[in-house]
């Protein structure tokens, strides 16, 4: 592939992770030595529908969504969902737990003057129901994250231009952890989802202190149950388990209950 | 309880809260401590205080061994297939965390990194541990121990078996790193050994821990040959089949190969990374060939790669057929799908020297037509009179045109016929493939030392020192991939 097109795309999210990728300072110069940009709404005005990868932030969300996701997967040769918005349904996955009329009286309640404008009949408050990428179309690899590591889209980017798989890990934050030396999140009172997490962040969050949220998803094999175990035992409640097992992961649990 | 800790060591370091005592205990110790920068004699207040803190340690220690470490060897036999594993197990994460924090843990994993000018990068080594799920994962994407209870068993086995077996000491130093890093707490040598001890009704033999002789270490020339690949040309390339591929490879150093019929080697392609791959063709030559299937980074990269091209070469390594030995014998050879690939190397080495073997019969079975590997070569078996040979498909779709038979490998067995007790079989394919096949030729009355098979496994370094291709304590890549069945038919993990 000699010097690809490249678009990025945007649906549900905070665009945080196109910024990490505007944020990429000196290695920019790098990258657009490798790519031709032809599409991408945070940096630049022009815009082209001719492009060879297409990386695509943000969850899918409502029936015009879905229509916008296929047409660039039929342009697409590459489409690789960007963060924890187009890998998980982010978030704002959480909100599928209530209906769509639930949420739009707890966001909006008695602040609309017309309640006709935030009606299904309304095209961008059609019945929002909020899914990850590879729930609509074909994804043919994630860079996982919230926000996405920079380090690990030109990792990503290198991969793929070299003909390779991008090297997302497929074992658990833990082992980036016990890399770095950190002291377990468990050894000083915190609480910390790493066990079933998929490390390629490099442990970030405890190597800063902070528990891990595994806003990159679980390994293709977490120890779900087990982890509930331990979390038990260091003194989570069931519903505080949950609200681990939900925060950025919620995708799985709507699974178990029979979601899509 | 009162004393020090009666062991030996070469330095003891003490905490004293914002110093370290430090105290040697070898000759070794003092020369090092002679080297260290930052260091003042100890004042006699110091030594006291030290003192006395060892003193205590013993104390400190709650809980006992119900079995000394001499009996683990035998413990660990003894409780290969005990409940205490899956019982443990299932509290285990999986995380590596007991692994990457223990002293005596060296596994290792390789990975090239490229930069961002995709023209330099690095060849990487970071450590792996046998606890994580992908640590056997094979480029055909079989997992070798992928039951959480088998890996946890494995690592107590290797500390307390494989590793006392093949360097010759007890891998556990009872600095209890794992036991403070495993959340669920089930990764303490202590608990584990007590919970087996419990669990074991018979006595257990005690054993002395052989003393550590370091057997194993390579001076740095030797070292460099192990781990640093030989440039190599590909000379030819000729497709096989839609993934498999056929390469001719010569030394870019004129050194030939070398190798013997059986051997692999590692192969680089810079900036993707290596992969073990077998030998194809017979010894000798001033070329080589090797086969490749489509199937990761590294293989998938060299079915892009066109003669000219340069690849690096370790190896080879590993054992062989021992076609010296079996010379003036009767041989059967019994291939499946990939497993051709290797056997070709020793299969071509006897139809070049017909007259040092006796009868020579090739069974070679693959899924479907599309699949068989070396047509060319199968047509030529067919214009010999020195050998017998039949194919086989497992299944043949209404649009490919077949003369072999229909049915799965072990079908056309009793349709040569040979003496079971005077023949060699050389067995090759797939991990399934072996289960079966054995069991037909030892019903028919072969001798287990009558079955040689190849094995496959994650031969991640090729020499010994990685831990991704063991078969319980059998290192494959060092003591296999050849094996005499009657060698490994009591390992739990070969078949
Ligand atoms: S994954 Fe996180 S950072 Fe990225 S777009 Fe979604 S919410 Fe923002
Ligand atoms: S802090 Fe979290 S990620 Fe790190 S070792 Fe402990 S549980 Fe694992
Ligand atoms: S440590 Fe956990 S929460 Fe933090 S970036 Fe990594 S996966 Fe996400
Ligand atoms: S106690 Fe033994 S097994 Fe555990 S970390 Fe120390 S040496 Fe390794
Ligand atoms: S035994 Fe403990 S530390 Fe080791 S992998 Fe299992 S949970 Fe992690
Ligand atoms: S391949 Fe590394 S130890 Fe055998």
């Amino acid at each position: 592939m000699d010097k690809p097109r490249v678009a990025f795309f945007d649906f549900s999210s905070c665009e945080g992770c196109q910024l990490q990728i505007a944020n990429l300072e000196e290695a920019v110069v790098e990258v657009v030595k490798l790519i031709d940009i032809v599409a991408f709404r945070e940096v630049m005005k022009e815009h082209s529908d001719d492009y060879d990868i297409a990386f695509v932030e943000g969850s899918i969300t409502r029936p015009m969504d879905v229509e916008r996701l296929k047409k660039i997967r039929e342009n697409a040769e590459i489409l690789i969902a960007l963060g924890a918005c187009a890998h998980l349904g982010g978030v704002q996955r959480l909100s599928n737990q209530w209906t769509s009329e639930e949420n739009k009286q707890e966001v909006y309640g008695d602040y609309v003057s017309d309640p006709d404008d935030i009606a299904d009949t309304n095209p961008f408050f059609e019945k929002p129901r909020h899914r990850a990428l590879d729930e609509v179309v074909e994804v043919d690899y994630v860079i996982p994250g919230c926000p996405i590591d920079k380090g690990e889209f030109a990792k990503v980017l290198i991969a793929i231009l070299q003909g390779k798989k991008p090297p997302i890990p497929d074992y658990p934050v833990c082992v980036e952890c016990k890399k770095k030396e950190n002291v377990c999140m468990f050894e000083i009172g915190k609480f910390c989802m790493g066990p079933l997490a998929r490390a390629g962040c490099d442990a970030r969050c405890p190597s800063a202190g902070n528990e891990c949220e595994a806003c990159r998803g679980y390994v293709s094999h977490p120890h779900s149950n087990a982890q509930s175990d331990v979390l038990e035992k260091y003194g989570l409640t069931a519903d505080a388990i949950m609200q681990r097992k939900t925060m950025f992961t919620y995708r799985y649990e709507e699974a178990g209950k029979g979601g899509d | 309880m009162g004393g020090p800790p009666e062991i030996a060591f070469d330095l003891m370091l003490t905490d004293l809260g914002d110093r370290v005592a430090v105290t040697p205990g070898s000759q070794a110790g003092t020369d090092l401590l002679s080297k260290a920068a930052n260091l003042r004699d100890a004042t006699p207040e110091e030594m006291e205080e030290a003192q006395s803190l060892q003193m205590q340690i013993a104390g400190k220690a709650v809980r006992d061994l119900k079995v000394s470490p001499k009996g683990w060897y035998d413990l660990l036999e003894k409780n290969y297939d005990s409940n205490v594993w899956a019982k443990q197990a299932a509290k285990c994460l999986s995380c590596g965390s007991c692994t990457l924090v223990c002293p005596t843990c060296f596994c290792y994993d390789v990975t090239d990194e490229v930069n961002l000018d995709l023209t330099t990068g690095e060849r990487k080594r970071t450590w792996d541990g046998c606890l994580l799920r992908d640590f056997t994962k094979v480029g055909t994407g079989e997992i070798f121990r992928e039951k959480v209870e088998n890996r946890y068993r494995h690592r107590f086995n290797r500390k307390g078996r494989y590793l006392p077996d093949n360097l010759g000491f007890l891998a556990c130093v009872g600095c209890g790193r794992c036991s403070s890093q495993c959340v669920p707490d089930i990764a303490d040598p202590v608990n584990l050994f007590n919970a087996l001890a419990d669990a074991t009704k018979e006595p257990v033999i005690e054993s002395e821990i052989p003393i550590a002789v370091k057997t194993d270490v390579a001076s740095a020339p030797e070292a460099e040959a192990l781990y640093i690949p030989r440039q190599a040309t590909l000379k030819r390339v000729e497709k096989l089949t839609d993934i498999e591929t056929l390469f001719e490879i010569a030394m870019d150093d004129g050194r030939p190969l070398g190798h013997q019929p059986g051997q692999f080697i590692e192969v680089s392609v810079m900036g993707t990374g290596e992969a073990p791959l077998s030998v194809s063709s017979a010894p000798g030559g001033d070329t080589f060939e090797i086969v490749v299937r489509k199937v990761g980074d590294v293989t998938n990269k060299l079915h892009t790669m066109k003669p000219g091209d340069k690849v690096g070469i370790r190896g080879p390594f590993g054992n062989d057929f021992d076609a010296e030995g079996l010379k003036g014998k009767n041989l059967l050879f019994i291939g499946g799908g990939l497993g051709i690939v290797p056997m070709r190397s020793f299969l071509n080495h006897v139809l070049n020297n017909r007259g040092d073997y006796g009868e020579v019969t090739i069974l070679y079975g693959c899924k479907e037509p599309c699949e068989l590997l070396f047509s060319d070569e199968v047509t030529a078996w067919g214009q010999r009179d020195d050998i017998r040979y039949l194919l086989t498909v497992d299944a043949c779709s209404e649009d490919e045109s077949w003369e072999g038979e229909i049915g799965v490998i072990t079908t056309i067995i009793p349709k040569v016929q040979f003496d079971p007790q005077n023949t060699i079989a050389i067995v090759v394919g797939p991990p399934i493939m072996y289960r079966f096949v054995n069991k037909d030729l030892l019903d028919l009355g072969m001798p287990e030392e009558n079955i040689i098979v190849s094995l496959e496994r994650r031969m991640k370094c090729g020499v010994g020192k990685c831990g991704h291709c063991q078969i319980n304590g059998i290192y494959v890549c060092k003591e296999g991939p050849v094996f005499n069945y009657k060698d490994i038919k009591d390992l739990p993990e070969a078949f």
